[in-house]
């Protein structure tokens, strides 16, 4: 009961609902589970010592050593077209700007088997572009090119869109001003737009290169095995995720599960440290109030 | 003539039409471009700056043409919309940046000093995103300033600042539009801002120039309904407006004072009076509405919508529906669409 010595405009906060944390960190933490339980189950399925020693094997250190060879040059490529690409799409207005958009998302959605056969179709050494691409001294059927081809094929969408995305976020008057003072485009592109679209592009950098390096489809079509070439003078060799699913047709779960166990070492460590440098501040995404 | 001069200028964004615009500015001169929102006073801006193409008409610059050149040597001293402050770069990285473009040598030195003028010092390290409106204007101004401009183009300088802000950066930029001796010209929303900048501005209604003068000519002689509107003329009666009250004798006598357009009054220039008489005109009071200094009060004069400004008194106000009288100072009439308004003719 309400007392005259009480005051009336009493500061009332608003009510407490740990319903609006709970339930999201139900939901979503049932998520989480699903994610890492599997891969518990993974890395405890083949003992530790059998870890360590397919991280020794000749035969895993090649297959590993094509498939981060091939997911670097994918992604060098990826980004020395994709980023330009998100930027004409942020950027200008042209007609069949719509049509583009489609291409571009277009390998997201395709089966990649289906995108493996379309590029052994176009590529195998019957094709005239195929014997072009021999003759260049670029052989694609069952190589190293072949590999980072088909990861361009399946992950640069990642790039293009993201890009896009933060190439769009940038606000036009700090273009405008930039010119205004002093800049040319080529100056405003180096100092602004590329700095402020950084995070946007590295984000989609990352999510290109781990949809290259988990890529399967497209592998048992063009690329099951990988034999040597100019880039690529070891034994021949398979995609690591090729390599691993041989192990399991063989029967081999084990060893499947270890150098499965590795894979998911090489990505934790390696988006990890992406995380440590982004934290540290020693990246310019950082800087300023792009931190979200 | 030295200066800015800027003869016909037409530019077009979608399927809005800009110009002609003529006008000329001396060195330290200021012009306040005026006008309600979509009146084309940024889109002038962009035009001036190069960012938006002028197939017709001429910019020149201390007689050299600037319509050819890229905004980068227009050698302007743009500050747009929102400022266009550097996110990624500190408040000492912003006002840096021009002088970086120019790899002037004494760079950083020259910055400190901008900032120590301004005020800024203390702010060097901080990022954009963390400073209020006030302080985000004084970087942008020390950030041009840097560039060492000819002219200045500034955007709506004081939108979105609370009064005190506003005094402080209208001081602030006197003081430096005093020291730099620039042609300057600033895009005004509110009319209170645009004369307390300087003695000329132009007033801006769907792409075209409706006045160019100062404001006194301007309160003193509006040339059309939309600018008395503008400047708050709370009594803007067209001639329609006046034919419509046949019984209104104030109306018949406003009618042989209007001009083209018909009159504007301000409610200040009518004072409500106790009693009849001679002079006076008969009002109904319909509302009253609070004013800072009074109240506004709304009704009519035998049928003729009418506000009268009714200032703060001791006792008791008239109630609605009461009649009252109201003199007029015939000095305050404003004859509207008079041909004499001067409109500078685009060259």
């Amino acid at each position: 009961m309400k007392t005259p010595s009480q005051p009336e405009a009493r500061i009332r906060l608003p009510p407490k609902r740990p319903w609006g944390t709970v339930l999201p960190a139900v939901l979503g933490g049932s998520l989480v589970l699903l994610f890492l339980l599997p891969l518990l189950a993974l890395v405890t399925y083949a003992p530790p010592g059998e870890i360590f020693q397919e991280a020794t094997n000749p035969g895993v250190l090649a297959s590993l050593a094509v498939t981060l060879l091939a997911s670097g040059l994918a992604l060098a490529i990826t980004l020395a077209l994709g980023v330009p690409l998100g930027y004409l799409l942020a950027r200008r207005s042209f007609r069949g700007k719509a049509l583009l958009h489609s291409v571009v998302t277009l390998p997201l959605v395709l089966p990649h088997l289906v995108a493996g056969l379309a590029i052994l179709l176009l590529f195998s050494p019957a094709s005239p572009l195929g014997a072009w691409a021999v003759r260049l001294g670029f052989p694609v059927f069952e190589t190293l090119w072949g590999v980072v081809l088909v990861m361009v094929y399946v992950s640069a969408s990642y790039t293009v869109l993201s890009s896009e995305l933060a190439f769009r976020a940038v606000d036009p008057s700090v273009l405008e001003a930039a010119r205004s003072l002093g800049a040319t485009p080529g100056e405003v592109t180096a100092s602004v737009t590329l700095p402020l679209a950084f995070r946007g592009i590295v984000a989609g950098a990352l999510l290109s290169w781990s949809r290259a390096v988990s890529e399967i489809g497209g592998f048992l079509i063009l690329a099951y095995a990988v034999y040597p070439s100019a880039l690529y003078t070891g034994p021949v060799t398979s995609p690591i995720s090729v390599y691993i699913f041989n192990l399991y047709q063989l029967g081999d779960l084990s060893g499947a599960a270890a150098v499965s166990s590795l894979l998911v070492l090489i990505a934790l460590t390696l988006f990890l440290a992406v995380r440590f440098v982004e934290g540290r501040g020693a990246l310019p995404w950082v800087r300023g109030d792009l931190l979200p | 003539m030295s200066g800015l001069v800027v003869r016909g200028l037409r530019t077009r964004v979608g399927d809005f039409s800009l110009g002609p615009i003529g006008f000329e500015l001396r060195p330290g001169e200021v012009l306040g471009l005026l006008g309600p929102s979509g009146s084309g006073k940024t889109t002038l801006l962009r035009a001036l700056s190069g960012f938006l193409p002028v197939p017709e008409g001429s910019v020149s610059l201390e007689g050299r043409p600037l319509a050819a050149l890229p905004p980068e040597e227009r050698g302007v001293g743009y500050v747009p919309q929102g400022l266009g402050l550097l996110p990624h770069r500190t408040v000492l990285g912003n006002v840096l940046y021009p002088l970086e473009l120019r790899a002037r040598r004494d760079a950083r030195a020259r910055a400190l000093a901008l900032l120590s003028d301004l005020g800024l010092t203390v702010l060097r390290d901080r990022y954009p995103g963390t400073l209020s409106g006030g302080e985000r204007q004084r970087v942008a101004m020390a950030r041009a300033l840097a560039a060492e401009p000819r002219w200045l183009l500034w955007d709506e300088p004081f939108a979105g600042l609370d009064l005190e802000a506003r005094e402080d950066l209208l001081d602030l930029l006197g003081a430096t539009l005093e020291t730099h001796h620039l042609p300057t010209v600033i895009v005004a929303h509110e009319p209170a801002v645009a004369f307390s900048l300087g003695r000329r501005f132009l007033l801006l209604q769907d792409g075209q120039a409706r006045f160019e003068g100062s404001p006194e000519e301007l309160r003193r002689r509006p040339p059309s309904a939309f600018a008395a509107r503008f400047l708050g003329c709370e009594n803007v009666l067209s001639f329609e407006d006046l034919e419509r009250y046949p019984g209104s004798r104030l109306a018949r006598s406003l009618r042989s004072l209007a001009g083209p357009e018909g009159v504007a009054l301000f409610s200040r220039d009518l004072l409500p009076v106790s009693g009849g008489g001679p002079g006076t005109w008969p009002f109904t009071l319909n509302r009253l509405l609070p004013l800072p200094d009074g109240w506004l009060l709304k009704g009519d004069s035998e049928g003729l919508p009418l506000r009268v400004h009714h200032p703060e008194t001791p006792g008791a106000l008239p109630a609605p529906g009461t009649r009252l009288s109201v003199s007029l100072r015939s000095e305050a009439l404003l004859p509207l669409g008079a041909s004499e308004a001067p409109v500078h003719a685009p060259q």
